[in-house]
């Protein structure tokens, strides 16, 4: 499957500096139409009023973590198919598994690389 | 005279055990002396050495002060030297490198060798309190007690639990990336 390198992307991280670090590297990748937020109240926010493409969410942030975010986009019918890659330094097995459980897509732990990204980005979407 | 006043000095320290876990500490260690408190007050004096021995108003008056400006400072010289090297990084992207762009990397860079000596001087303070403080609690045998932590204590630890909030892990500990990649069946 294609993936449609137009679409809307979510970053949501509570660092700035982290926001622009993946927003370069989706750049790199040909990824241009990128949003962010702060946690994930804000893009659970965003997600309300626009339809995005992928979401790639940090997990440690408050006062909604990224964790608590993947909860409520999965429980939400409008939203819960849309794919959910967590990009956190949480490495711990249950952290992956209680992700898994919840449904999230692809899980890469920081730090990581462009190679790292694309890899997940194309098998989230089977390309 | 004031409500304060009135209150006995065992009713003072009823009162502010509850907001104080700091108070609630030292009330466990005063009243683990009085029963230590021998005719001659020789284990009172034990407590005393250990207690002098954390160097309490040292701690308070420079050393741990300075510590949290260290570590202020270290926060704000890495988002400085990291934005720059961002900035420089994301002009190269746009246009042909220059050697002058790769020597203002290499520069901004140095703020490693900065932050590390901060850190050091921090984690030596860390090291020696925590030296000091297990030499404390060693003299009196004061035990933790779940009662010290307050409400705030409590609902962070609940929502770390929930949220299965670890923070990074350190190096060796924690799953690797092909790991997770395994564990997910990717």
């Amino acid at each position: 499957m294609a993936i449609d390198m137009n679409m809307p992307i979510l970053v949501v991280d509570d660092y700035k500096t982290m926001i622009r670090i993946i927003r370069n590297l989706l750049k790199q990748l040909g990824f241009n139409n990128v949003d962010e937020a702060s946690d994930g109240t804000e893009a659970y926010a965003k997600m309300q009023a626009k339809k995005y493409g992928l979401i790639i969410s940090d997990w440690n942030m408050e006062p909604m973590t990224g964790y608590e975010l993947l909860q409520k986009v999965r429980s939400n019918s409008d939203l819960t198919r849309t794919p959910f890659i967590m990009v956190t330094a949480e490495s711990k097995t249950e952290n992956v598994i209680a992700a898994k459980k919840a449904g999230v897509n692809n899980y890469i732990v920081k730090p990581f690389n462009a190679a790292t990204l694309r890899s997940k980005i194309s098998s989230v979407f089977g390309a | 005279m004031t409500p304060n006043k009135m209150l006995s000095l065992s009713q003072l320290i009823e009162t502010h055990k509850k907001k104080s876990h700091i108070m609630q500490s030292l009330l466990d260690i005063s009243l683990r002396a009085d029963g230590m408190s021998g005719a001659d007050g020789q284990p009172c004096t034990v407590l005393h050495d250990a207690i002098g021995q954390l160097r309490p108003d040292q701690m308070r008056r420079r050393a741990i002060p300075e510590a949290i400006a260290e570590l202020h400072e270290i926060g704000k010289l890495n988002e400085y030297s990291v934005n720059l090297i961002m900035e420089k990084t994301e002009s190269l992207m746009d246009h042909e490198p220059a050697l002058d762009d790769a020597m203002e990397i290499l520069q901004a860079c140095s703020f490693q060798d900065i932050a590390g000596q901060r850190l050091a001087k921090v984690t030596e303070l860390l090291e020696t309190l925590e030296e000091r403080f297990h030499s404390l609690v060693h003299e009196t045998g004061v035990q933790d007690s779940h009662e010290a932590m307050g409400e705030e204590d409590l609902e962070i630890e609940r929502r770390r639990k929930e949220q299965i909030l670890h923070g990074p892990q350190l190096t060796g500990d924690g799953v690797s990336q092909d790991e997770i990649d395994a564990l997910l069946g990717a």
